[in-house]
């Protein structure tokens, strides 16, 4: 179907659907667990989530009932967090208490059971977090909620450095990454990540840095937080694909730090090595058709406009919406490639799978299995994808997609993706 | 949360139908004609707490403009300029019957915030006009911190009426252990019962508070409210838009200011 639009339709969510969750992204705080307040069945998503991650020793789960509903269950969750801790072989420094979105219909006061909680257990940092999907198309979903609840941690004081902090991705930008040379070029230092923090003392460097880069949307309102805060500035690098976003991109940083261009570092190498990747890349895949997928992209649009740039034949953009920070490249679609489908992954009529491109080459797991894709691109959320080495792993993935059919169910498997 | 302007923000409960609409809406009149810059948001699903600041007319709710233009809702959808300047909203809610009220309320202070409506506004005093008794989590949102600091509670001498401002002063009570509004006090809405002063006035003993106002049982609210306006905007010579001006400097002087 080839909507062009996003409709407010009864959703379809396949197998292949989802992200990494907020009890998976929250997990990333050092030290920190778990404690979820909902009825039982609210719990089923997250706790497959975490047992496949084998974290499942940082959960627990506080199941209410009807009458706790009736009443409120703010005094419940302290002896819960009592027992949790008693079952814990470690204290930890931090504890995520979760409520569903059962709570906003409750309407707990938060701010008061933190304070509880902090009274009662000092030295736990403890912070209530929404696991609420009625909250998605408000200006804080639940995937950008617990990155402002995780970065809230961050506590300051310590003396300002270099650092650069990366906000918004939930992995760490790739170590191979020209971004990294290119910042120490500026005089700036190395580019911090919560992913590698394993001490919640050491995560604290965060709270040192001077510059927060924000590379996906998610992590804006928490950049923006802790730029009132701790007076960190932002800037927003959003990943993309195509050359000339990627150097505007390096451009600002290098005003940021107020460094002519021509002084900065040179990425011309750089540039020239994405280019000539990605003509490798478009002789070996031909005229296969590609499927872009946002299981793949924060910026499908922008991804697809990339790869038609590139001169690859660019099919159909597969995405469940289009964010703000994509818009500017759906309508270049629109208007530059309007045979291009654009598929609204979770309109209701996609359960009858009447669109399947069997011979295409999908980048993202939820466009293989829509689309029943001969080949799938590893590519997953842009993990581990910034600016020309960025491209250059895109362009290596579609190749090797080439080697072997897609295995899907593998590809479920192994992003951790629980339906 | 809304906090770090300077303003005073008060809530006025009562049991439905007692007069929280009529008292707020003067209050709000009286203070906005003083040159004040007010804000009245309505808190009860009927939607009817600005009407006499806006010429009689019911203005759209957040929540009905929520559900018909979702994530492109403005500012301008919500806020409504009525007397003397007052920027009055309806919180609204569901249809009878159905749905949750007081996750209404909730959502609709969320979506002011959302909107910068307080910055935007820049009120010296925001009024939230509550309905009746603190039911749930939804109906004690404007008692909780960062809203209101103060909280008067409409009441006559009938006993129903004081059983609710009961209920609401040891909700406000329980709240205030934490640091949120306080009782400001009861402000009595004559409904001409039997030995009415001495029974508000025990009551609001019982509570640990005062009567800060006694205003009158008087045809002038009616005559008002016929022509869709405040007292003090239909009859400002009138004894009664004093009374309402009086109560005024009273709200204000335990407000602080």
């Amino acid at each position: 179907m080839n909507c062009g639009c996003f409709a407010d339709t009864l959703h379809y969510a396949s197998p292949a659907n989802g992200g990494r969750g907020v009890v998976r992204t929250g997990m990333m705080v050092p030290e920190s667990v778990q404690l979820f307040v909902c009825p039982f069945a609210c719990g089923r998503h997250g706790a497959i989530s975490i047992m496949k991650q084998e974290m499942k020793r940082r959960l627990a789960y506080l199941y209410v009932d009807q009458s706790d509903i009736i009443s409120g269950y703010d005094d419940l969750i302290p002896p819960a967090v009592e027992e949790f801790l008693q079952a814990l072989p470690a204290r930890p420094r931090v504890v995520l208490v979760f409520v569903s979105c059962l709570d906003d219909l409750i309407g707990t006061d938060n701010d008061a059971l933190e304070d509880t909680l902090h009274a009662r257990f000092p030295g736990i940092r403890f912070r209530v977090c929404h696991m609420n999907p009625i909250s998605l198309g408000s200006a804080t979903p639940p995937g950008v909620s617990i990155q402002n609840k995780m970065y809230s941690l961050l506590e300051g004081g310590r003396a300002p450095d270099r650092g650069v902090n990366c906000l918004g991705n939930l992995a760490q930008v790739d170590p191979r990454g020209e971004i990294h040379a290119f910042l120490a070029g500026l005089g700036l230092g190395e580019l911090r990540h919560i992913s590698r923090y394993t001490s919640f003392e050491d995560y604290q460097q965060m709270g040192s840095s001077c510059l927060n880069l924000v590379i996906a949307p998610q992590g804006k309102q928490a950049a923006g937080q802790l730029e009132r805060r701790l007076g960190i500035p932002m800037l927003t690098l959003p990943v993309s694909y195509r050359l000339e976003e990627i150097e505007a991109g390096y451009r600002s940083l290098a005003r940021w730090a107020d460094t002519a261009w021509e002084l900065a570092p040179d990425l011309t190498p750089w540039r020239d090595r994405a280019l000539a990747a990605a003509e490798r890349a478009r002789a070996r895949v031909g005229e296969i058709p590609l499927v872009v997928d946002a299981s793949a992209f924060q910026r499908p649009f922008g991804a697809a406009r990339a790869l038609l740039e590139y001169g690859f034949s660019v099919a159909r953009v597969q995405a469940g919406e289009c964010i703000p920070w994509d818009e500017e490249h759906l309508a270049w679609l629109r208007e530059h490639a309007p045979q291009v489908e654009i598929l609204q992954s979770n309109h209701h009529r996609v359960v009858r799978f009447e669109g399947q491109l069997p011979h295409s080459l999908a980048v993202g797991v939820d466009g293989a299995y829509l689309a029943g894709s001969r080949y799938a691109a590893d590519v997953f959320n842009d993990e581990g994808l910034l600016g020309y080495h960025g491209v250059i792993t895109l362009m290596e993935r579609l190749e090797q997609a080439l080697d072997a059919p897609a295995d899907v169910r593998k590809m479920i498997h192994e992003y951790g993706l629980v339906v | 949360m809304w906090k770090g302007v300077c303003v005073k923000k008060i809530a006025i409960y009562g049991k439905g139908g007692i007069g929280k609409s009529t008292t707020t809406s003067n209050l709000s009149a009286a203070l906005a004609a003083r040159g004040l810059r007010v804000m009245q948001i309505g808190c009860d699903p009927k939607a009817d707490s600005t009407k006499n600041l806006m010429g009689g007319r019911k203005i759209p709710t957040v929540l009905d403009q929520l559900r018909e233009r979702g994530s492109g809702l403005r500012l301008e959808d919500i806020a409504f300029t009525g007397f003397a300047g007052t920027v009055c909203v309806e919180a609204g809610g569901p249809t009878p019957g159905i749905g949750c009220a007081g996750r209404g309320i909730i959502t609709a202070f969320e979506k002011l915030e959302e909107l910068g409506a307080y910055e935007r506004y820049q009120p010296d005093i925001v009024f939230y006009d509550v309905l009746g008794d603190v039911v749930c989590g939804g109906f004690a949102m404007p008692i909780r911190g960062g809203y209101a600091q103060q909280v008067f509670i409409v009441t006559s001498g009938e006993m129903m009426s004081l059983y609710a401002a009961a209920n609401i002063a040891h909700a406000v009570e329980s709240f205030g252990k934490r640091g949120y509004a306080r009782l400001g006090g009861l402000i009595q809405n004559c409904r001409n019962v039997e030995d009415e002063d001495a029974l508000v006035a025990r009551a609001a003993a019982e509570c640990g508070s005062r009567v800060v106002s006694v205003i009158p049982r008087d045809r002038a609210v009616q005559q008002a409210e016929n022509q869709g306006m405040t007292v003090v905007e239909a009859l400002p010579d009138s004894s009664m838009a004093g009374v309402y001006g009086r109560l005024a400097d009273r709200v204000l002087e335990v407000a602080g200011g």
